[in-house]
């Protein structure tokens, strides 16, 4: 007489949580964007060794997440459970997810399967540690943990920008910066070819620190306490990449007083409100220009970042790095600059090219020429959940997740093996 | 009445610096190999003289211990006290995700043995790495602290049952 | 903090996104029950909703005009979209538009207008949250009001009828109006069994709980052998016992319970099972790291009685030590 509920609507019940360090993005599978990106942290009660709990609410659940975090900062402590894309404190955590789960996303975890992300050479106890969580704390149906590189380029595969990405699939050199860290991590066939992952201690932060010290030593007439918000936001606003990388041009045509060159930045001190202005003049392209050219940053630090790339490419197994060549990703904020992909394409173009030719001078072989291409997602900030989302409506998903019954029979050591698939067009 | 709980591990004391006498023992069935003599062959007339007679040491019908004492291993098995079934609710957790975390813990056999809840596995070589006192000490801890915080934790779930129960109920009554 | 919000605040948040960025877009998020909406932002400045469940003719068909006579008067009710069975739609330009200040204008001018303006944007604000509010409680409504109109009827006297329906996939829900009360059975099944013993720990403190709470509702625990369930269902006497399933009965008097505030005690009746999974799991949430913590304890107790590692370490050729025991 009770009847059964058809399968096949509510087979795609799918979350797709990604958290960051900063930000985590969460939404149903099937949207393109995710409906919430909230700061991953935690505001929990200060005093948390009481063994005794008191008699009307249960303090186990009086904390809080998200924005909401943020209102209750006089009770409360706040605390981030991550730490440069890693979970640090578990506890907090398991908190959080279980407030995203149950309030923000509102699943049945019986009846969910849960998409998470994990940075690039993530240890795999953490995986262990997620797939414990989820299957004996909330009964998840299934969990599949995704790499987020892996996903950026399952997002770019149904995005295609040009013709390579067509074919490319899940192969492709991502390279993502964000505030504290840049990595190069190259992906063949959706695996992490984790010898080759290459880090460069240049980001977000270090150009806007450059900037500051410019404007700084011009004397620009700026409030100390405002300098580090106005550098960021000249580099956000006004920074680009100079397209031929010939540096002197570029100054030479500012000395002549090229119009659209110098920008005015109009100002507001954030305490006394007084109006003021600032010219901007060469950091527009130097802030950027230190990822080609770090020693103007650090004397000590001095590959360009298309140095890194090639020799990460170089290092990678020989039949993928043609491919890796015409398929390079950007992601994360510092990769926003205008021209940057182009210029980036460029240099590491000039390598190769530099390289084939002394192939063929030593030789005598002209080799077939190598097209690089650099591209950006259209979607950026959310690329990597946008591919979690797409991941999920693939035919293939089915058979790929770690399911309940399994854990149960072998324990978590299941979510050690992610399987990948080629996405289907 | 459960004797005290002192008494109880006192007694676990003795009959562990008694039996963790240990030493290497090549087998002495099959060649070149030195395997645990508790696990390998049991309680078979083989081995008679190398495997002592387990020894059952009660606290409560619920709350029991055996150390089974051999030449070159000692396994100590404990059961823990499930008087409801939250009690063993909680009692199995703790035993599943401590067989999950085997690896960081040496001493601890895998699979406890049938009728037990936790087992401990102690080999001669074990002794070489760990001190004797240490590892009585750390299966004394153990008996003393476990039921303690079993009992804290079934203490706060059912304190959160309530606040569940009353707050729902509260509400229905239009509180 | 200790409850389930009514409110969908994966909606809450979408539909005021919606509204200010008036950017056409869809977004489809699942819920509880095994439901589904969808929000639609057209060009044309109209908001759809749309709503569907597993068992939406069902329940529709208790008391679905009067979910929408009470709560979406105020909308249009559209033809349902595909794969939905419920669509309303809001067109967010009937807020009225805030006036622009012209330059020429005075000074006093100037304040005039400023004022109209922020008086318009706080009734905009205000409509905007009436939809937020009612669009984002849709699943909610739809579920409570089965019970509302019940005690409604009640209220007004007249006879309410006994009605049923399926909660999940092998839960049923039962309510049998009585002259000034409702007996409502839940049946409530957890196949875990982990959840299945949190869930009787608190269902047997609900029932315990009544002697602490003041106008307590009676709560018991029963099954399909129940005088009242079985004369008004004939065919439970026909199901088959699930043994993961048990039947929880509370009456609801007029009097005490339902005579003033029927809004908030819905709430609460038809978000039993959510109410009951969600606390299961914060104390699912509490065991696992409670344990975890003293395992680690444990591990840290264990390494501290480990040796120094030793720099040379000399070992005994087992043979010639003392005699082997034979």
């Amino acid at each position: 007489m009770q009847q059964t509920i058809d399968q096949g609507f509510y087979q795609s019940k799918v979350c797709v949580i990604d958290n960051g360090t900063g930000f985590t993005k969460m939404g149903w599978a099937g949207n393109t964007e995710p409906q919430f990106d909230i700061p991953t942290v935690v505001a929990d009660h200060q005093e948390k060794q009481k063994v005794q709990m008191s008699k009307n609410t249960n303090e186990n659940l009086d904390y809080y997440i998200g924005y909401e975090a943020y209102d209750y900062t006089k009770s409360h402590n706040i605390f981030y459970p991550m730490k440069s894309g890693i979970v640090e404190n578990w506890d907090l955590m398991e908190k959080f997810w279980h407030r995203s789960i149950f309030d923000y996303l509102r699943a049945e975890p019986d009846e969910t399967t849960f998409i998470l992300t994990e940075p690039p050479m993530n240890p795999p106890e953490n995986r262990e540690n997620i797939a414990e969580i989820f299957f004996e704390t909330f009964n998840a149906k299934g969990l599949h943990i995704s790499v987020q590189a892996v996903l950026s380029l399952f997002s770019s595969a149904f995005a295609p920008v040009n013709e390579y990405q067509k074919t490319a699939g899940l192969t492709g050199m991502v390279l993502d910066s964000g505030d504290g860290v840049t990595h190069c991590i190259p992906v063949s066939d959706g695996y992490v070819i984790g010898s080759c992952i290459k880090h460069i201690p240049l980001a977000g932060r270090d150009i806007t620190q450059f900037i500051q010290t410019l404007l700084k030593d011009r004397g620009e007439n700026i409030p100390a306490e405002d300098i580090k918000k106005v550098a960021r936001e000249v580099k956000e606003k006004y920074g680009y990449c100079i397209s031929d990388g010939d540096l002197i041009k570029e100054f030479q045509a500012y000395d002549r007083g090229d119009k659209n060159k110098f920008k005015t930045y109009y100002g507001k001190n954030s305490v006394t409100k007084e109006k003021y202005t600032i010219d901007i003049g060469y950091e527009r392209f130097l802030g950027p220009e230190m990822f080609f050219h770090p020693e103007f940053l650090d004397g000590k630090w001095r590959s360009p970042i298309d140095e890194i790339i090639d020799k990460s490419i170089q290092t990678s197994p020989v039949d993928c790095r043609k491919k890796l060549y015409q398929n390079i990703i950007l992601s994360g904020g510092s990769t926003l600059f205008d021209g940057f992909a182009q210029r980036l394409e460029q240099q590491v173009q000039l390598r190769i090219d530099s390289r084939l030719q002394k192939y063929e001078q030593r030789s005598g072989f002209k080799p077939a020429p190598i097209k690089v291409n650099v591209t950006q997602n259209p979607f950026q900030r959310y690329a990597v959940w946008q591919g979690g989302s797409l991941m999920a409506l693939q035919p293939q998903f089915e058979k790929v997740y770690h399911t309940r019954q399994e854990y149960f029979e072998r324990g978590p050591s299941i979510a050690r093996y992610n399987a990948v698939f080629q996405p289907q067009y | 009445m459960a004797a005290a709980v002192q008494v109880y591990s006192d007694a676990i004391r003795k009959t562990l610096e008694a039996t963790l006498c240990l030493r290497a023992f090549p087998s002495e069935i099959i060649e070149k190999q030195s395997k645990p003599e508790i696990e390998l062959n049991g309680y078979s007339s083989k081995t008679r003289q190398l495997v002592l007679s387990p020894i059952y040491l009660c606290r409560s019908e619920k709350e029991k211990c055996v150390i089974e004492p051999s030449i070159n291993s000692t396994r100590i098995s404990f059961s823990i006290k499930a008087l409801d079934e939250v009690d063993r609710l909680i009692g199995e957790k703790f035993a599943k995700y401590l067989a999950v975390r085997a690896d960081y813990f040496e001493i601890l056999r895998r699979k406890p043995i049938p009728g037990y809840d936790i087992s401990f596995l102690i080999l001669d070589s074990h002794l070489e790495k760990y001190s004797v006192q240490g590892i009585i000490n750390f299966i004394i801890d153990y008996v003393e602290n476990i039921d303690k915080d079993l009992s804290d934790i079934k203490l706060n779930i059912n304190t959160q049952a309530r606040i569940t129960a009353a707050c729902f109920v509260g509400g229905l009554a239009n509180q | 903090m200790m409850l389930i919000d009514p409110q969908n605040k994966l909606l809450q948040t979408q539909i005021m996104d919606l509204i200010m960025k008036k950017d056409p877009r869809i977004v489809v998020a699942k819920d509880y029950n095994y439901s589904c909406t969808k929000l639609q932002y057209k060009e044309n400045g109209r908001l759809f909703l749309s709503f569907t469940c597993f068992n939406f003719n069902e329940i529709f068909s208790i008391a679905g005009n009067y979910m929408i006579d009470k709560y979406y008067k105020d909308y249009t009710k559209e033809d349902p979209d595909v794969g939905f069975h419920l669509t309303f739609s809001f067109n967010v330009q009937s807020a009225k538009e805030e006036p622009k200040i012209q330059k020429n204008a005075t000074e006093a001018e100037k304040a005039e207008i400023q004022e109209i303006k922020l008086q318009i944007r706080a009734e905009n604000q205000k409509l905007f949250e009436k939809v937020t509010k009612d669009f984002s409680q849709i699943r909610r409504n739809f579920y409570a009001s089965a019970f509302e109109q019940a005690f409604d009827q009640i209220n007004k006297g007249q006879t309410a009828s006994k009605f049923k329906y399926q909660s999940r996939e092998n839960e049923v829900v039962y309510a049998i109006p009585d002259q000034d009360a409702l007996n409502i059975f839940y049946e409530i099944s957890f196949s875990d069994n982990v959840d299945k013993t949190l869930a009787n720990l608190i269902i047997t403190e609900i029932i315990d709980a009544k002697k602490n709470v003041k106008m307590a509702p009676p709560i018991s625990r029963s099954n399909y052998q129940s005088s009242i369930l079985k004369s008004a269902f004939p065919e439970v006497q026909n199901i088959k016992v699930d043994p993961n399933s048990q039947l929880i009965t509370m009456t609801l008097f007029k009097a005490q319970h339902f005579s003033k505030n029927i809004e908030q005690l819905s709430t609460f009746l038809q978000g039993f099972r959510q109410y009951l999974h969600y606390h299961i799991h914060a104390s699912k949430t509490y065991l696992h790291s409670r344990i975890i913590k003293r395992i680690s304890q444990f591990q840290r107790s264990l390494q501290l009685c480990q040796f120094e590692p030793e720099v040379e370490k000399k070992t005994e050729d087992i043979f010639t030590s003392s005699g082997v025991k034979a």
